[in-house]
Formats: structure tokens, C-alpha cells, sequence
């Protein structure tokens, strides 16, 4: 079973991603913030994440992702940015911390969900 | 020539000392020629008169002469003063002329006679005349070397008797010249025989001339063939004159006068004319030493007078050059320390000629660089304070400009801030939205889910709303426009109570709580502006803290009515402080990360009460809770 990790403040979004994705045989990984998800990176080993930017706490969502691409253990994992920041300089930054996909809010869950399902087939 | 280094004084004293002198020279010389020519013609004009009569008395005689034969001239020379008696007796001792007609044709016995013929020399000696004392002078008559006769002359001896010894030497000479120059003109020539009493007659007038006019220093009288007739020298009788006077007459010049300035004469010639006939040349020299004399001392009044004009000249000189010369001389040494710089000078000179004009328009010139270069310091300074002055109001500039530049910056950099994070807060609600509404349409879901959902919903919804409301205000505020207050007097109490009605939820766990003082008086403000910004921070209270008291408090103080919220929240740290107020500023917190806002409600907050001439502040202490006031100035009427 696939992992998905959802990293995202809001708990409504956080919770909005998990009714998209409870359909497939997924496990539905939370954390609201760059720390919490971090750890349970180290822990959980997750095959897909969905990267909030604009977080609280030390870690945004553009230091995750650079600290888990620049981490050989980690650095295969799929990282989709899932920002409100819609500009275009937002997402050539994310891509250039080594984010492989990028999702601007607000989202069309059966996109995302087709998403998800291309990465893990 | 003159150098050129000589100055103008010099060259113009110097010329016209010469000026002075040349015309002084002139002047002198003139007046001497001038003098010496009138003393000449007065002493020619005397002279011509002199000779003039002369030559009457002469040819007067000559023409009687004329008429008269041997006989006739014997008697006219017996008539000759101091005369007793002529005797013509021929070389046979006969008379054949004498004094006493009965006398001719006798026989002179007289030894002395006798003694002449036969020696043919001249004889003279004391004798008797019928019974009288006489002088005799017996004299050769010749021609060539022949004596044909000769020249029995008595002179009566009553003057020679009654005279001095001194006398009677001159008479006897006298005497003795009579009848020599009587028996020479008769030897001389048997035709000019007849002239010889004439001759004599001439040569004792010319004798006496010489002698009684002091004047006269020499005569001659010479005949038409040069020969002298009679001269105050008698050794010349006889004698051929050939002088330029006696030529220049011959040759029919009426007058011929010359200087001899050694002898100190004036010789004048004059011809001898009996009618129309030339007879002969009258030259007297008169004494010149008057004339010479008068000359010199001409000169020598001349040459004092030439001197003393040449000193004068030279003073004059210096008199007139001087007022010329002066005020150039002043004005050049002014010129020059102009020149020099010393713009202060200016030249003295008041005269009324060109050289005043001269002064003058130095003066005026000087003046006008004076005020040139016033005028350029002037301005000079001034554009030095001006050039300061610009500078400073360039730097001033610059440094607002670069303020400016900054804020311009911030405000760039304030909104691509607000842009993200505008779009943020927007997006986020809206990804709630259109999520759980594409959920809620496209997935079998339970009542409860649907429920739970459209609550969702719905909150975001309220979140937008109120996000839009905030962006708008925010926008209006700042573009200074369409924010518009509805001013008039407002109880602010009665505000605050209307606006926590809206926020008592017991279910929040907060308590709200107010403390409002009595008869507070009003203020001049829009109720629904301080509404908007009492729910502002009756939010911030009730998010930011978990549950407690909130304590709204409305009162006086310092003249302003002044409303408080406290709360017991989490507070906001001292860095966070100064910020509050800023735009989308939010505290970010690990407390914090579930509070939602658009981070504008404090600045809108500050602005509405800035706007009353009010004041906003804030108080807080982490954990602890925050209270923050604002008061309004009490209104008046």
C-alpha cells in the first residue's frame, strides 16, 4: 500500500486531500508543518507528498523540499508542491528545489486524484 | 636723434625752448639788421647831403671858373681869403697875369721868382707888397719837365701875425698848400689853367671840411679822368684814383657807399655833374665810429635782451609745460596703479582741456570697472551661495528622492508581498470551496459528511467575505479614495456595547466583560467605521487567546475618549511589537498556525483612528495576554 503524505496548515485542506484520495488503496499520511513532516518522512517513508509553501513554523515548504531532494534517502521521493502561491516565479522556485510536480490551489480533486494514480502505476 | 626714452616733459620743454629760442635769434636779428640798415641810411642820407652840398659849392665855383681866363682867374684867385695878391710870370720873368692888371707885362724882379725859374723849385718867404707884410710862395708852373713859368701867390700876414705860434705853423702850411695846389693845377695842364684858383678854392674847402666838420675824416675830389683834383691828403693830388667808388661813379652810378669797419669810415661816393656834364667824383668818408659804437652797444642790448628772453623762455617753458604735463604725468601714475589693481584709483585732474576730458572719462572708466567687478564679485557670490544653496537643495532632494526610492521599494516589495500573500489568503479559502463542493457533486458521501462539508463551506465562505472586505478597504485606504467618513457626534460606549453583541459565544469559552465609565462625552466620528474596528480587535482577542476573560473598558483620559480590550491570550512578543500595525504583518507562531487572517485588520484599525485625530497603542506581555486601546478626542461643539 502507497503512502501519500499530505503536508498543509490547513487542517480543511489537509482533510479535503484525504476524502480525495480514500477511494484508492492508499495511506494517508498528515502533518502541519516542515518538522512534523520531516519526522515523519524519517519514519514513515512516504511514496508521494504533497508539499504545502506557506507554512508556520522554522521549515517552509520550499526547505523541505530541498532538505529531503538533497538527502539520498529521500530524494526519490515524489514531491508535489500543493501551494496557493500561484505565481510564476512561486513555481520555478519549487521546481528548482527539486519539486517534480507543482499544484496550485484551489484544486480540482479528481485532478489531483488522476495524478496520484499516474505516479503510483 | 632724441631718445626715445626721453619723457614727454622733456620732449615738449625741449621743443619749446627751442621754438623759444629760434624765435628769439630771429626776433634779435631782425631788429639789428633793421637797426643797422636805419642807422646806415640816416648816416647815407646825411652823408648824401653832406656831399651833396659839397659838389654844389664845387661845381658853383667851377662854372664861374668857366667863364674866366687866366686873368680872370687870377683875380678870382686873388679874391681867394687871406690872398694879397696872384702873379702869373712866365719863364721870361714877365707877368703875364696878376692880381693888379697894370702889374702885367712888367718884369718880376723879385729874387725868389728868379730863383724858382731858374731852379724850378718851389720858394717861399717873407716879403713887402706895396708897404705890406706879406707870405710869398713862388711855385713851379710845368708841363712835363719844362717849367714855363711860375706862381707868384702873396698871402696878406694879418691873421698869421695876430695868431699864436701854433697857428702860424698851420698857416704857413696852409699858405704853402694854396699855392702849391694853385701852381700844380696850373702847371698840370695850360687848359686847366683857368681851374686853378677853382682848385684851390676846392682844396680849402676840403681842408676845412676836414678840419671843422669832425665828422668828416677824409674827402677826395677827382676830375673825369681819375685824376684827384684836391684830398684832405695832399700828396694824393694829382694822383689817379682807381678805388671801386671812383670806378662804380665813372661808370654812371648816381651813389656808392662802403663800411670800413677797421678805420672805422663810411666812404660816399657821388659824381660831380656841372648840368647834364659829368665833371668828376666827390668821395667823403665820414667818421663811423658812432654808427659802430651805436652797433655794438644794439648788440650788446640785443644779446642781454636775447639772453633774458632765453631764460625767461626756459621758465616759461617749464610754467606752461608743467600744467600740461602734471596732471599726464598724475593720471599715468594712477593708470598705472589701476593697472596694477587698486581699482579705488582715481585721478585728480579738474582742468577744463582734453587732458580734464581725459581725466574725466578715466574716471568714468575706472568707475564702471569698479563696478564691473563689484557687480562680478557680486554675482559671483551670489552664484557661489546660490551654486551652495542648490546643492543643498539637490542633496535634499536626493536624500528624498532616495527616502522615495526606498518606500518605493518597500511598497514594491509591500506589494508583491501583498500580491502572494493576498493571493494566499484568498486561494486557500477557496481551495476549500471548490474542493468540497467538487466532493459534495461527485462522490457519494453521508448525510453527516455532507453536512460536515457544507459547514466547511460556509466558513470559508464567511473567511472570504471578510478577506474581501479587508482587501477592499485596505485597497480604498491606500489609494486614498472611496473610503469615505460619515462623521457626527457618537456615544462611544454605545458603540461598544452594540458590537460585542455580535461576539458573545459562551461556546468559545471567553468571557466578554465591560467597565464603562459614566456620562462620557462624545465624540465626532463615523459609528460605523469604530464598529468595524471594535469587531476587529474583539477578534484578535477571542483568536489569540484560549478562553478568558476579555475586558472592554470605555473612559476619559487627556481629553479623549479612549476604549481598551484586553485579553488573556498568548501575547505578542516585544520584536513583534513595533510591526502590528504594518499591512499582512501576522505574528508566526507554532500558537499562531491555526489562526486565520489577512494580517490587515490592525492596520486598517490605526488608519480609521488616525483619521479622528485619534491615537492607537498597544500593550502586551508573551503569554500573558494583549490590550489594545484607542481613544478619540472629545467632541465640541
Amino acid at each position: 500500500m502507497k503512502k501519500i503524505l499530505i503536508v498543509d496548515d490547513e487542517e480543511k485542506v489537509r482533510k479535503l486531500v484525504e476524502v480525495t484520495l480514500s477511494v484508492g488503496e492508499l495511506e494517508i499520511l498528515h502533518a502541519s508543518t516542515g518538522d512534523e513532516a520531516l519526522e515523519i518522512v524519517r519514519g514513515e517513508k512516504p511514496d508521494v507528498i504533497l508539499l504545502d509553501i506557506m507554512m508556520p513554523g522554522k521549515l517552509d515548504g520550499y526547505d523541505v523540499c530541498k532538505l529531503l531532494k538533497g538527502d539520498p534517502d529521500t530524494k526519490d521521493i515524489y514531491i508535489i508542491m500543493l501551494t496557493a502561491k500561484g505565481q510564476q516565479v512561486d513555481k520555478e522556485k519549487g521546481l528548482a528545489m527539486g519539486a517534480d510536480d507543482y499544484f496550485i490551489k484551489p484544486f480540482s480533486p479528481m485532478e489531483l486524484m488522476d495524478k496520484i494514480d499516474n505516479i503510483i502505476t | 636723434m632724441l631718445s626715445v626714452k626721453m619723457g614727454i616733459r622733456t620732449k615738449i620743454i625741449a621743443s619749446m625752448f627751442l621754438l623759444l629760442v629760434f624765435i628769439g635769434l630771429l626776433s634779435f636779428w631782425v631788429s639789428y639788421m633793421h637797426e643797422k640798415k636805419s642807422l646806415l641810411t640816416s648816416m647815407q642820407s646825411n652823408a648824401s647831403i653832406l656831399n651833396r652840398s659839397l659838389i654844389i659849392s664845387v661845381t658853383s665855383r667851377r662854372t664861374i671858373a668857366d667863364k674866366v681866363n687866366l686873368q680872370t682867374l687870377v683875380e678870382e684867385l686873388s679874391l681867394t681869403e687871406g690872398v694879397f695878391g696872384v702873379w702869373v710870370i712866365d719863364n721870361s720873368s714877365r707877368v703875364t697875369s696878376a692880381t693888379f692888371r697894370e702889374q702885367v707885362g712888367e718884369v718880376a724882379s723879385l729874387p725868389m721868382v728868379s730863383e724858382c725859374l731858374e731852379k724850378g723849385y718851389y720858394v717861399s718867404g717873407f716879403d713887402t707888397k706895396m708897404g705890406e707884410e706879406v707870405y710869398v710862395a713862388v711855385y713851379p708852373l710845368k708841363k712835363g719837365d719844362r717849367i714855363f713859368g711860375v706862381l707868384e701867390v702873396a698871402f696878406e700876414l694879418r691873421g698869421y701875425l695876430r695868431s699864436g705860434s701854433r697857428d702860424r705853423i698851420r698857416l704857413l702850411a696852409q699858405m704853402s698848400r694854396d699855392s702849391r695846389i694853385m701852381a700844380e693845377s696850373l702847371s698840370y695842364s695850360i687848359k686847366n689853367m683857368r681851374d686853378v684858383n677853382e682848385l684851390v678854392h676846392i682844396q680849402r674847402l676840403v681842408d676845412r671840411l676836414t678840419r671843422e666838420a669832425e665828422i668828416i675824416s677824409r674827402i677826395m675830389i677827382v676830375d673825369d679822368n681819375s685824376r684827384i683834383i684836391a684830398a684832405n691828403d695832399l700828396n694824393r693830388v694829382g694822383m689817379i684814383a682807381d678805388d671801386k667808388g671812383v670806378r662804380a661813379i665813372m661808370n654812371g652810378a648816381d651813389i656808392y657807399t662802403r663800411l670800413f669797419p677797421r678805420e672805422k669810415m663810411y666812404m660816399v661816393d657821388m659824381p660831380l655833374r656841372a648840368g647834364d656834364e659829368f665833371k668828376g667824383v666827390v668821395s667823403v668818408s665820414y667818421d663811423a665810429t658812432n654808427y659802430y659804437t651805436h652797433l655794438s652797444e644794439i648788440f650788446q642790448f640785443g644779446l642781454l635782451i636775447s639772453g633774458m628772453g632765453i631764460l625767461m623762455g626756459l621758465l616759461l617753458s617749464f610754467q606752461v609745460a608743467n600744467p600740461i604735463i602734471k596732471p599726464i604725468q598724475r593720471l599715468t601714475e594712477v593708470t598705472k596703479r589701476l593697472a596694477s589693481g587698486d581699482l579705488s584709483q582715481r585721478a585728480t585732474v579738474t582742468s577744463k582741456d582734453e587732458v580734464g576730458t581725459l581725466a574725466g572719462a578715466f574716471n568714468q572708466m575706472a568707475l564702471d570697472l569698479a563696478r564691473s567687478k563689484e557687480e562680478i564679485d557680486q554675482y559671483s557670490k551670489t552664484l557661489e551661495k546660490k551654486v551652495r544653496q542648490r546643492t543643498r537643495e539637490l542633496e535634499i532632494s536626493n536624500q528624498q528622492l532616495r527616502v522615495i526610492q526606498n518606500e518605493l521599494m518597500e511598497a514594491s516589495i509591500v506589494k508583491s508581498e501583498f500580491m502572494s500573500i493576498a493571493s494566499h489568503e484568498l486561494r486557500t479559502p477557496m481551495t476549500t470551496l471548490l474542493g468540497y463542493s467538487e466532493l459534495l457533486l461527485t462522490r457519494p458521501l453521508s448525510e453527516t459528511q455532507k453536512k460536515e462539508f457544507l459547514g466547511f463551506i460556509n466558513e470559508e465562505s464567511i473567511r472570504l467575505s471578510k478577506i474581501v472586505d479587508d482587501l477592499l478597504d485596505i485597497s480604498r485606504i491606500e489609494s486614498q479614495k472611496d473610503f469615505p467618513f460619515v462623521m457626527k457626534p457618537v456615544q462611544l460606549a454605545e458603540v461598544l456595547e452594540k458590537n460585542i453583541k455580535f461576539f458573545s459565544r459562551p461556546e468559545t469559552g471567553h468571557r466578554i466583560v465591560t467597565e464603562i465609565e459614566k456620562d462620557l462625552p462624545l465624540v465626532n466620528a463615523d459609528p460605523e467605521k469604530l464598529g468595524q474596528i471594535i469587531k476587529n480587535l474583539l477578534d484578535n482577542a477571542i483568536k489569540y487567546s484560549a478562553g478568558g476573560d476579555i475586558v472592554c473598558k470605555a473612559f476619559v483620559k487627556d481629553n479623549m475618549v479612549c476604549i481598551s480590550i484586553r485579553d488573556q491570550g498568548i501575547g505578542i512578543s516585544q520584536d513583534d511589537l513595533p510591526r502590528i500595525f504594518d499591512k499582512f504583518y501576522r505574528v508566526e507562531r507554532q500558537e499562531t498556525a491555526r489562526i486565520t487572517g489577512t494580517g490587515l485588520g490592525l492596520s486598517i484599525a490605526k488608519y480609521i483612528v488616525e483619521s479622528h485625530n485619534g491615537k492607537i497603542d498597544v500593550k502586551s506581555e508573551l503569554g500573558k495576554g494583549t490590550t489594545i486601546s484607542f481613544g478619540l478626542p472629545v467632541f465640541k461643539d
